[in-house]
């Protein structure tokens, strides 16, 4: 069995970290990784907002990283944290 | 304030130290981890590695399994005790009998086999995680900060004191827990226009009108009673589709069949009771779809389609109808300040607006009906002719902040100009101000002042109402 290497560099986490972070800077006054996208977060998304704000995430991560199927991310999303938004959105990074 | 992360190619050059190298993550990653309370792993400022250690371990049964099936001590004494190794031994599988389990993927001879496959995913997703949460957990207004926030899980390496991470004094305001409010699978609203929008949508709901219905006894000279009811009560069911074209980012739709009533009826004494000219019942359906193209994002295009048939309760007239409704939903681009107007979308103005939060509302519309029944009034059937109509509705909703009562003012105006029909051009002016009793925004007590041309039956209209009213 290949040991597993404890220290690398996963550019591909940095870049979804950079876009959620970046697009919630320009989106939502004092946010914090405990807010819940569809709830607490100041001006909080909707099903209607969320898919936009999915597409803006997909449009920074382009043209290194594809961001697959934004409509099964939605409804998870909003009833996520912004920590695990950003999980969730990595997991459907390409 | 979040850390200062631009979007573009170049600011990727924030490189995180994750724990390892992510293969394959799975789909749904189902863990995202706060760190505890600092009641729970600080001790004299600092954070405790090994409370923070079995803390973290504990949010996920997996990982705690792990920790405790997978015992055997390291040969490397850095990497002791166990709390430690979990997290950063790069050979923590290796003659580790506890990481040995039945690989579903893997088969010799008909049988599964036992390896190390799901003990490494395990790892995997642990250290990972933790990476993650130390990235955003610690920094300018957080519980916690680190100097060296990229360190991954081989902050675990050391004492207490080799990459300290400090426990930030302060006191952080508890959000005040929300009521659960009424939750129905029908939509009850004031007009059929905001049927689409969903209850469980948390911001736009607020700005949503509700239905309403006022009760008012006059008895000064005989006795005059009036009810007046406005509302729409719709049911939405999911249109869903598999595939959806290569040029869109995202395309869903809804059909939302409804019934709907503005009634203001009068009782004098002795007399008989009578409906107000604008007065009608209606039963329809909502047909909404919602698309973003991928060269045009953050602007969800919402689309809705209403088939309508329209009995008025005065002159006995009928309407078959169809309202088409296109709104914009836009999201800030990166770079853009938070509080830069949205279109649809709400946001928060910030400035003497505080915390309270402003939708801009903006659609175009287009509506064509057919009178199949001219009615019953002569001085009305001359007027009854078939319309086309097309037109935009413009204006705002201010929300206070919500975690309690709070209050919504909305002023639209709607103006349209007739093609073809009776009216040649119309106007309605509706303004209302709604007070929730509780964050739930279900129940209010409503004032509200429309005044112009009813849109559905371009009746004339001024009407002051002040009652009981409810959304959800």
């Amino acid at each position: 069995v290949a040991p597993i290497r404890a220290r690398v560099v996963d550019p591909k986490f940095s870049a979804v970290v950079a876009c959620v972070n970046g697009l919630l800077d320009s989106n939502n006054h004092g946010w914090t990784d405990e807010n819940v996208m569809g709830g607490d977060l100041p001006a909080a998304y909707t099903s209607i907002t969320m898919p936009g704000f999915l597409s803006r995430v997909k449009q920074c991560l382009s043209p290194h990283y594809t961001l697959n199927d934004i409509a099964s991310l939605v409804t998870p999303c909003l009833a996520a944290t912004v920590a695990k938004a950003r999980l969730l959105i990595y997991g459907k990074t390409a | 304030m979040a850390r200062p992360l631009d979007c573009g190619v170049d600011a990727v050059k924030f490189r995180i130290v994750v724990a390892l190298i992510v293969t394959m993550v799975p789909g749904q990653l189902a863990f995202a981890q706060s760190f505890p309370s600092q009641s729970d792993i600080c001790e004299n400022g600092i954070v405790v590695k090994e409370k923070l250690a079995k803390a973290f371990l504990k949010a996920d049964a997996t990982w705690e399994g792990l920790y405790i099936d997978a015992d055997a001590p390291s040969p490397d004494a850095r990497y002791r005790p166990q709390w430690r190794r979990i997290y950063t031994d790069p050979n923590f599988c290796a003659n580790n009998p506890g990481c040995l389990a039945k690989n579903p993927d893997k088969r010799a001879n008909g049988k599964e086999v036992l390896d190390t496959t799901i003990a490494e995913k395990t790892l995997r997703t642990l250290r990972l995680s933790f990476a993650a949460a130390l990235q955003t957990q610690t920094g300018p207004g957080r519980q916690y900060s680190i100097a060296n926030f990229q360190v991954g899980s081989d902050y675990f390496l050391g004492d207490n004191n080799v990459n300290r991470m400090a426990c930030v004094s302060g006191q952080w305001p508890q959000a005040a827990k929300p009521s659960p409010g009424i939750s129905l699978p029908i939509r009850l609203r004031s007009s059929t226009d905001e049927l689409y929008i969903d209850s469980a949508d948390k911001a736009a709901f607020k700005g949503a009108k509700p239905a309403k219905i006022t009760y008012t006894s006059d008895n000064s000279a005989g006795r005059t009673q009036t009810v007046t009811l406005i509302g729409a009560l719709g049911y939405p069911i999911p249109l869903r589709f598999e595939t959806i074209p290569t040029n869109l980012d995202y395309f869903t739709g809804e059909l939302v069949p409804y019934v709907a009533a503005n009634q203001t009826i009068t009782k004098k004494q002795s007399m008989p009771s009578s409906s107000s000219a604008s007065s009608y019942t209606a039963a329809g359906a909502v047909l909404d779809s919602h698309t973003i193209f991928s060269a045009m994002p953050g602007v969800n295009n919402v689309l809705s389609a209403t088939p309508q048939y329209l009995w008025n309760s005065h002159d006995r007239s009928e309407i078959a109808s169809v309202k088409a409704i296109y709104a914009p939903w836009t999201v800030n681009a990166a770079g853009m300040p938070p509080s830069s107007p949205k279109i649809n979308t709400p946001f928060e103005p910030g400035g003497i607006l505080g915390d309270s939060t402003l939708q801009l509302f903006f659609d175009l519309r287009y509506d064509l009906g057919y009178y199949t029944d001219r009615g019953d009034n002569p001085t009305t059937v001359a007027q009854h002719n078939s319309f086309s109509r097309g037109g935009t509705k413009v204006g705002f909703a201010l929300v206070t902040p919500g975690t309690g009562p709070h209050s919504t003012l909305s002023i639209t105006e709607t103006m349209l100009y007739g093609f073809t029909g009776q009216v040649r051009q119309l106007y309605l002016f509706a303004s209302e101000w709604d007070y929730y009793f509780d964050s739930t925004s279900n129940l209010a007590l409503t004032v509200s002042y429309n005044v112009g041309r009813d849109e559905d039956t371009a009746e004339k209209v001024q009407l002051w109402t002040v009652g009981l009213a409810a959304k959800f």
